[in-house]
Formats: C-alpha cells, sequence, structure tokens
C-alpha cells in the first residue's frame, strides 16, 4: 500500500481521564496512519479505547479527560487553505488554536456518532441542523444554503425532502434519523470521516442499507473513514484495513483479509475465534480467558499478558512495539511473534 | 412417540390501548398474531426477526407473564399436558417450575438492592424445593457454581459484577428451578464477543447436562445458528418460515428471510465478497394497523401474484421436509 497517499499519522498518542477513583490510562500511545480513501476499521471491545482515539483526534474530550502526548498529523491540503495556513508540512492538530480548530471539525473530519438520538438536537428540525452546518462552513445562507441542504436530504435517499427537512428528530424512524446525522456530517464535506458504532442502534437489514449508503456516500465526496465498531461481521464487510486495539494500544494493523484469515497477534487470534459465524458450525466456541483489564491500574508491560497464553516474563515487563512480520503492512506488537508463527505453522497456516 | 414438551396453537397476543381524547377508540397492537410450533424435550428454538415483530412478546407470554388472548400453550413436563391458559395453584407451580426464564438486560432484571443469595435464592423458597436456611445457601452456591461463579460471590450484589457475570446469576436464577424449558430473550446482546462465546458455551453445556429445551430469541443470526436445531423467523407478530436450522439458513425460501439473511454482516471477508445483497426497502410496518394479505407484501420483491399478496394471507406449509414456508410462491 506504499503507493497510496497518506492522510493522517496518528503518533504515540497517549490520553488520560481524571475521575475520582483515579487516572484512567485509557490510551498508551496509540500510533496508525490513514491513507486517503480508505476505511480504516478500529476494532476492540468495550472499553478498549476506540471511541477515546477518535475523541482525542478531534480533541473533544471533554473536561475530565486530556492528551497529554502524540501527535496527530493531518495531510490535507483544502483544509490548510481554508485554516489560511502557508508553508509546508502538515496540519499538527493537537497544536491548533481552539477557533482553528472548530473550523477543522467541519471540513476536516467530522463524526457520525452511534446513537442518532441523542446527537441530534430534539428541539430542532432537521433542517435547522442541517442549516448550521452549511451556514457555518460553506458559508452559504437564505435560499441557496435551503437548496444545498434539501440536496444533503436527496443524498441520503430520504424523501420527500422538502417534508424532512420540516421535521423534528422524534418524528423519524431511527434508521432516518441516522441517515440525517450522515448527511449532517457530509454538509461540509470534510477529508475524514469518524463513524463511531454508526449502525449499532439499528435492525440488520436497515443496517445493511445504511453502510451501503456510507459506502457509496464515501466514494462520491471521496472521504475517508474511520469505523470504530466491536462487530467483526460490519468490519468483514465495510472496511479496508483493520486496527485490533485492546487496553489503550494498538496491537495488530493488517488489511482485513490477512486480519481474518492469518491474524497473529494472540488477542486477535482470540477476538476472531470468539464470533460465531454462519458460514460454518461449530460446537463450541473459543474464548480469552480472564477479563478486560481495569484501566486506572493497568498491567505492566504488556497489557494482554495476564490473559496472553504465550506470555513470559518480558512481557510483563516491558510494553512491546508494533513492528512488521511478514510484510511491509502487517504490524503486530508482541514479544513472541516467533513462537505463534511457529504454532501457525503447526495447524497449517490458518488460524 | 411422546408428546413434545411444548405445543403452541394459535397463539394470539394483542395489546390494547385507546387513543383520542373526544372519540376514544380502541387500538389493537398485535404482538403475536396466530403462532403454531412444537418444541421437543433438549432441543432450541432459535426466534428470529427484527425489533417490533413480536419476538420476546412471545417469550414472555410462553412463561406466562403475559396472559395470551387466544390459542393454547400445552407443557407436558411429566406425561402429563397441562393447558397454561386458566392454570390452578397447583398447575401454575407446576409451570414455575418447568419454564423459567433469562432476560435481556441483567442490569434492569436483577434486584440492585438484593444479594445474589437472595436473588438465587428466592425461587427455591417459593417454588419450596429448600427447607430451612441451611439447604438453601448451600443450593444457592451449587447453583452459582454450575455457572461458573465462585461461593464467595454468595453475598454481594449485581452492581460487584461485570456484564457477563451478572448474565450468569440470571441464568444460575432460572437454573434454581430445574426447568425443562428455558426462555432466553437475547442472552448476550449485553456483553462483548469473547464474553458472549463463554456465555453461549455455559449454555450449550448445561442443556446438554441438565437435558433442557431452550427456546432462544435473538435479532442476531450469527449466534442464533450456533445455538439452535431449528429456526422461526417471524414478522410482525407472525412466524414466516420455520425448519431445521441448516435448512433455513443454507436455503431461505421465504423472501423476507432471504433479504435477512443477506444482510447480515458476516465475520469472514472472502465470504463478504461474493454475497449478493438484498436490500430491504421501507421500513417495518406499524403493528397496530398490519398490512393486508401478507403482511411483508409492502416491502416484498417477488410477489408473485399481486392480488392475492395484497389481500390474502397465506399459511404455514411444508414445502420440503421439517421446513415450513408461509409465502404465495410455494403455495399455488
Amino acid at each position: 500500500m506504499s503507493d497510496k497517499e497518506i492522510l493522517m499519522e496518528v503518533k504515540d498518542l497517549v490520553t488520560r481521564f481524571y475521575t475520582e477513583d483515579g487516572v484512567v490510562k485509557a490510551l498508551e500511545g496509540v500510533t496508525f496512519s490513514l491513507y486517503k480513501g480508505e476505511t480504516l476499521a478500529l476494532v476492540g471491545e468495550t472499553g478498549c479505547g476506540k471511541s477515546v482515539t477518535a475523541l482525542s483526534i478531534l480533541r473533544l474530550l471533554g473536561m475530565s479527560g486530556k492528551t497529554l502526548k502524540g501527535e496527530v498529523l493531518f495531510y490535507d491540503e483544502e483544509s490548510k487553505k481554508r485554516l489560511g495556513m502557508t508553508g509546508k508540512g502538515p496540519i499538527e492538530i493537537l497544536k491548533l488554536e481552539s477557533k482553528q480548530m472548530l473550523k477543522i471539525r467541519g471540513f476536516g473530519m467530522s463524526m457520525i456518532t452511534q446513537d442518532p438520538m441523542t446527537s441530534l438536537n430534539p428541539v430542532y428540525t432537521v433542517g435547522e441542523q442541517l442549516l448550521e452546518v452549511i451556514e457555518l462552513h460553506k458559508g452559504m445562507s437564505g435560499d441557496e444554503a435551503k437548496k444545498e441542504a434539501l440536496r444533503l436530504i436527496e443524498d441520503v435517499e430520504l424523501t420527500p425532502p422538502e417534508e424532512i427537512f420540516k421535521k423534528y428528530p422524534h418524528q423519524l424512524s431511527g434508521g432516518q434519523r441516522q441517515r440525517i446525522v450522515i448527511s449532517i456530517s457530509l454538509a461540509a464535506e470534510p477529508a475524514l470521516i469518524f463513524a463511531d458504532e454508526p449502525t449499532t442502534a439499528l435492525d440488520v437489514t436497515i443496517q445493511a442499507r445504511v453502510l451501503e449508503l456510507m459506502q457509496e456516500l464515501k466514494e462520491k465526496f471521496q472521504t475517508s473513514l474511520i469505523l470504530i465498531t466491536h462487530n467483526l461481521g460490519i468490519v468483514a464487510e465495510t472496511s479496508d484495513r483493520i486496527c485490533v486495539m485492546y487496553a489503550g494500544r494498538v496491537v495488530e494493523v493488517a488489511d482485513k483479509f490477512t486480519l481474518f484469515k492469518r491474524p497473529l497477534h494472540p488477542y486477535s487470534q482470540g477476538l476472531i475465534a470468539a464470533v460465531p459465524v454462519v458460514t460454518e458450525k461449530r460446537d463450541r466456541l473459543s474464548y480469552i480467558g480472564g477479563t478486560v483489564p481495569n484501566l486506572i491500574h493497568p498491567p505492566s508491560g504488556c497489557r494482554f499478558h495476564p490473559r496472553c497464553p504465550y506470555a513470559t516474563d518480558i512481557c510483563k515487563e516491558k510494553m512491546p512495539e508494533l513492528k512488521p512480520v511478514e510484510t511491509e503492512d502487517h504490524l503486530v506488537e508482541c514479544w513472541h511473534m516467533d513462537e505463534v508463527l511457529k504454532d501457525l505453522e503447526e495447524k497449517g497456516g490458518v488460524c | 412417540m411422546a408428546k413434545p414438551l411444548l405445543e403452541v396453537k394459535n397463539l394470539k397476543k394483542f395489546f390494547t390501548f385507546q387513543r383520542g381524547l373526544v372519540k376514544r377508540k380502541t387500538f389493537y397492537l398485535r404482538a403475536v398474531d396466530d403462532v403454531t410450533f412444537d418444541l421437543e424435550r433438549e432441543k432450541t428454538l432459535g426466534v428470529v426477526g427484527e425489533s417490533g415483530c413480536g419476538k420476546t412478546t412471545l417469550g414472555k407470554t410462553i412463561v406466562g407473564l403475559y396472559p395470551p388472548d387466544s390459542g393454547s400453550i400445552t407443557l407436558n413436563p411429566n406425561g402429563n399436558p397441562i393447558n397454561t391458559l386458566n392454570p390452578n395453584d397447583e398447575e401454575l407451580k407446576i409451570i414455575r417450575k418447568t419454564v423459567q426464564m433469562v432476560f435481556q438486560d441483567p442490569q434492569s432484571s436483577l434486584n440492585p438492592r438484593w444479594p445474589v443469595r437472595n436473588i438465587v435464592g428466592e425461587p427455591l423458597e417459593i417454588l419450596k424445593l429448600v427447607s430451612g436456611r441451611k439447604e438453601k445457601e448451600s443450593k444457592v452456591i451449587e447453583l452459582l457454581e454450575t455457572v461458573g461463579l465462585k461461593p464467595e460471590h454468595i453475598n454481594r450484589y449485581p452492581h460487584e459484577f461485570s456484564g457477563g457475570q451478572r448474565q450468569r446469576i440470571g441464568i444460575a436464577r432460572a437454573l434454581a428451578s430445574q426447568p425443562d424449558l428455558m426462555v432466553l430473550d437475547e442472552p448476550t446482546s449485553a456483553v462483548d464477543v469473547s464474553v458472549q462465546a463463554q456465555v453461549l458455551n455455559l449454555l450449550k453445556d448445561l442443556q446438554k447436562e441438565k437435558k433442557m429445551a431452550y427456546l432462544f430469541i435473538s435479532h442476531d443470526l450469527g449466534v442464533v445458528h450456533h445455538m439452535a436445531d431449528e429456526i422461526a423467523v417471524q414478522y410482525l407478530g407472525q412466524i414466516v418460515e420455520y425448519g431445521d436450522s441448516e435448512k433455513v439458513f443454507n436455503n431461505p425460501m421465504h423472501p423476507y428471510t432471504k433479504a435477512l439473511l443477506s444482510a447480515l454482516p458476516v465475520a469472514d471477508p472472502e465470504f463478504e465478497a461474493h454475497k449478493k445483497r438484498i436490500i430491504l426497502t421501507g421500513t417495518l410496518p406499524n403493528a397496530i394497523s398490519p398490512p393486508p394479505g401478507c403482511r411483508f407484501h409492502t416491502r416484498c420483491k417477488e410477489l408473485v401474484d399481486e392480488k392475492k399478496c395484497k389481500s390474502e394471507c397465506p399459511a404455514l406449509k411444508e414445502v420440503e421436509k421439517n421446513h415450513k414456508v408461509a409465502c404465495w410462491i410455494y403455495d399455488r
């Protein structure tokens, strides 16, 4: 994938939440890069830091959260032009002033949230909420802005647009609401969209259409997508590459075919084996023993070591780094890659 | 041949409510509308469908949490069939012992003010399965151990447990009366995949060990496929397809089942790449005024006989062995 252009690089992101119970070490050095036009999936169980990664990049952590360290480099020429930045090099998101950040959160990146009922304002009509974004980020007003809003509603296949425009969120169904959220996130034509569990609240038949629609719109608007989900089925369906996260670390990065066929990190292997699929009938599901660690007192060294079948002393002491294994694009962080590979050979190469 | 454990015939459950200030009108929400099926001992029947199709209502009606409006539910726990429609006190007790339920959300189905001792012990006490505190305690500990919890958990409160553990408490409570039939309503929808795998394994082990039958309600087709021997696909209160799990999954016949299966994202990218998707347009119609005729006709892509589909409701008909479909395509 080296011929592809990089859109964003995230380097060594460290985020903490300061709570009454103690400091939650939510992200501990998250590193990944995103290419232009691709869909990257962040996968992992509840509390592994998927959403926090997105919020850290968007700088929407709220009062209790803080990003202590790290770099987010955003290589989008369009955003640079519109921010009035000259000079070479990418935009350093974490160093922007909050005024600039407000602008970036429109034409640079936007977000589709999990629950459309809470992310839409119940006291404004759909149209008003769309107009707000259009007026702010596109500088349109009056009839022109309304025309644009109607066009956006049409893009997400809601008909008739004029009627939807006047409706309040509670008058729409869950699928329709999520479509509106998608249209709002697309309104300023951002280079990157974060989709945080976009279809968790929807039924399968509606989910299928919403996912397809997102794919079509992504191609039409030429945006990149970071898809955050715990549903491996959706990942297999829509993503290009996958980042597996565990307890605030990215433990494995690979393209989706490799990751499902030949996962190398012990955690990814466990995660993929735990999902029941309709394509094969298994008598028992395998699972990962133990529980997700408490991130106020995370395990030392590799955070997966208390649950890992390969764990030895070095895992308890030192945190491993993401390194390419087998191919350039398959990154894994594990001290015992040789043993994992040897075991895979014995099992015939596939997990 | 022995009678099946559970026989459900023409079961109907409507919810009524009134609307309007001046002209008060009564509306009926047809949550379960003419459902018929049998469930054999030690088998699992998976019930699938979109939200609002009446899966949960079906489960709750079978357990007896909702009184059915018409039809019959017959249980054969030990050779004497019991009709659960108008049971007397004695029969009700047997029904309670025979059928138990595990609820979807363990957070809201466990009393937050009670320790596990009371939660799991309550059914033992009410059904008079134990005498004395000591026996109750030892029985509760035994139940906790069966579901993989520890004896010292007996004095803890629900909030001290993780989601997966809470679901285990719910299972222990249901097991207390040694039921023959367990109704599992989305038992793993609130937990993560790796925990889900543990809970599903536990349920499979328990089924073998205790020789129970399961009515497994879920919208996750992957999970249902893993658990069920037979599958019933429900749409707007009616069963549209019913049959052996493998037959329904490998050869879905009803247009709705086809669409449902094709919409399911499968965690297998190579399978996904070759899959043809049938996208349903429109949303689930309102169950208060369901469309006339076949209820699926408003979203159906294969209307064989438009007039018939829109006016007459097809009946569930055996198309191949152990595979029934309610569609005019197969009924001409």
